[in-house]
């Protein structure tokens, strides 16, 4: 991955009637990079797929791809290739004629043809069942024939359309590392639509979470997750816990607040955000916050409360836990260690958390 | 074995179709004018006979030429209406199929009468045109059932990853889309021009002078010595329906398939 600017979508709107798809939607990816669009059902992520495609043009706006304007110009005649949801294998073409299909154009030799037609299928582990006829190989095998199939063309992008939603959860997870194997050996440009936030989480180098045809937030994992922006963003991806805040105290980049039930704080916030009021909302995440069993004492922040609840998960449980001036529970995750009891209802405990549990929602 | 009242009703059942049918051919090699038992000896002089009768051929022509005409035509507005009907949502879309497939279930005759008349209003003389225009109206809704279960199951997506491996609109059309949809083009020609082939009450209200092959099989019936030869052609034609319905409905099953659907329905 280097810094070049690869796909350049400059204020890109999509109107079906009245209602915008896209929203002025502007975003750059890079060369050689693993992007993700991460948000529900409905949030624009496969329009704005299909626009980068060339399967639909923009009402407004522009797309650049490797330094051209294609912005207008048909999906055969842009360095894309795509993997479709369903696969789109044909049905009327073997597994190596599936592959070998977008070759005819190149007008390669049919050496060559045949050399790239079995390198293609080899990188994708499917080597030994080029012959098959489409309708004989199973699903993840069928997600493999289209990746070979793109990627013989050797795009400069390849976008992703939820290939893995049709795989149950086991193979999922095999074809996620496969899919970040691959990405990394070959260089190219992954562009992936999801909407499952681990997913996203696992395989990308940046996310861009989208929210009613805009990006919400536009960060590397670690930063979506640690860092979201605002509350549909942090509500969307992993747990979290939101907590009432009133701002004390603002200078630069630090806030001062008083959480409700917890107390005070000093905490970061984003530099370009701004504060609007004298209240704010503050997310804390379950892993972000520990039950203190006496031992580990070492956090000067304490609250009392009481286990209303614990959901064991295997490594984890999630307790939720009552604290006397909150009208809600908060939820508290703990990793089930050697020597760690777990906890029933009705326990009194203490919970333990400091600035760093804390994120601004601005 | 002990007997199953539901076999012995099957098997009832499908004598009393077949059976008759079967003296069909049983007559037409029987060595005698008369259709009776006992069978006098085997001959397929009957046979040679439909070889040297000129009448037949020029009906068996006519048919051919109706056959054809109308099996295009109505594959032709199968292929639109198919289309239209499985990948578009439309207001009156539900009425519009129900009011297509109509004519399965009207009655022949009625139709055959009312065309009569209104071709008769509009100046038309009967002909083999007007027999084409019937014999369409009554393959159009085989058709569309037949193509509806190819075009049904035809995933946009993959004109799409044509599109996106490089190649223009027409190419996509004849590397894609056509071979996807081709047996059941193929099985909607088939069916229809079997149809048409078997037709009677249309074409007889309809054919004026020039008689298609049923017609001219029911204007032999009134001639007693004419019977086994008759038996000969109606084995022939039995035999080409069979095979022409039996292939349409292979095509149709490859058709579907292909379009990625179990097969189910058809006609066979």
């Amino acid at each position: 991955m280097n810094d070049r600017i690869i796909i350049e979508i400059d204020r890109v709107t999509r109107k079906f009637g009245d209602f915008k798809a896209l929203d002025e939607v502007s975003v750059q990816i890079r060369e050689g990079e693993f992007f993700s669009l991460l948000g529900p059902s409905g949030c624009g992520k496969t329009t704005l797929l299909r626009q980068i495609a060339g399967f639909d043009d923009p009402t407004s706006g522009s797309i650049r791809l490797a330094g051209q304007d294609v912005t207008g110009v048909p999906a055969n005649r842009r360095p894309t290739n795509m993997v479709f949801q369903n696969y789109a294998i044909f049905p009327h073409l073997t597994v190596e004629q599936n592959v070998a299909y977008g070759l005819r154009r190149l007008r390669l030799d049919r050496a060559e043809r045949e050399r790239r037609v079995r390198e293609a299928l080899e990188r994708v582990d499917m080597g030994h069942l080029g012959a098959r006829r489409s309708n004989e190989i199973s699903g993840g095998q069928r997600q493999r024939v289209a990746l070979a199939r793109a990627l013989i063309m050797r795009p400069k992008v390849l976008l992703l359309d939820e290939p893995l939603s049709a795989l149950d959860k086991k193979l999922r997870e095999q074809m996620q590392v496969e899919l970040r194997h691959l990405q990394r050996a070959v260089g190219i440009t992954f562009i992936l639509v999801t909407h499952d936030q681990e997913e996203a989480l696992t395989m990308s180098d940046r996310i861009a979470v989208m929210f009613g045809g805009r990006i919400a937030q536009c960060d590397r994992p670690e930063e979506i997750y640690q860092h979201p922006r605002n509350r549909v963003v942090a509500e969307f991806i992993g747990g979290m816990n939101f907590l009432e805040a009133a701002v004390l105290r603002e200078s630069g980049n630090l806030i001062e607040v008083d959480v409700a039930g917890f107390g005070r704080a000093e905490i970061c916030k984003p530099a370009d955000a701004h504060i609007n009021g004298s209240g704010i909302t503050i997310g804390a995440r379950p892993e972000r916050l520990t039950l203190l069993f006496g031992e580990d004492a070492g956090l000067n922040r304490v609250v009392a409360g009481t286990v209303v609840e614990a959901s064991y998960y295997g490594d984890m449980t999630y307790y939720s836990i009552a604290i006397d001036s909150l009208d809600r529970p908060v939820v508290v995750s703990m990793r089930n260690t050697i020597g760690r009891r777990s906890l029933a209802a009705g326990e009194k405990v203490q919970v333990g958390w400091g600035p760093e549990s804390l994120v601004p929602l601005i | 074995m002990k007997l199953r009242p539901l076999g012995v009703y099957a098997f009832v059942y499908l004598a009393f179709l077949y059976v008759p049918v079967l003296f069909l051919p049983i007559f037409s090699f029987n060595d005698s004018a008369i259709v009776a038992f006992p069978l006098k000896g085997i001959t397929t002089e009957w046979y040679a006979e439909l070889w040297h009768n000129d009448t037949m051929h020029g009906a068996l022509w006519n048919s051919l030429k109706v056959g054809i005409a109308s099996s295009v035509i109505a594959t032709i507005l199968g292929i639109c209406g198919a289309r239209a009907l499985t990948r578009y949502h439309f207001p009156g879309r539900a009425g519009m199929a129900a009011l297509i497939m109509l004519p399965l279930v009207l009655p022949e005759i009625i139709i055959a009468i009312s065309l009569l008349v209104v071709l008769l209003q509009l100046g038309f003389s009967l002909s083999l045109v007007s027999v084409t225009l019937g014999h369409i109206l009554m393959a159009v809704p085989f058709s569309i059932a037949v193509l509806t279960s190819s075009f049904e199951g035809f995933d946009r997506s993959l004109e799409e990853a044509s599109l996106d491996l490089g190649e223009g609109p027409a190419a996509t059309f004849f590397r894609v889309t056509l071979p996807i949809v081709a047996p059941g083009i193929l099985s909607s020609l088939l069916i229809t021009f079997t149809i048409s082939l078997d037709e009677f009450i249309v074409a007889f209200f309809l054919s004026g002078t020039e008689p298609t092959l049923p017609i001219y099989i029911w204007s032999q019936l009134r001639f007693p010595a004419k019977l086994p030869h008759i038996l000969a052609l109606g084995s022939v034609l039995l035999v080409a329906s069979f095979l022409l319905l039996s292939a349409a409905e292979l095509f149709r099953r490859r058709a579907a398939r292909r379009a990625g659907i179990a097969a189910s329905g058809g006609f066979l």
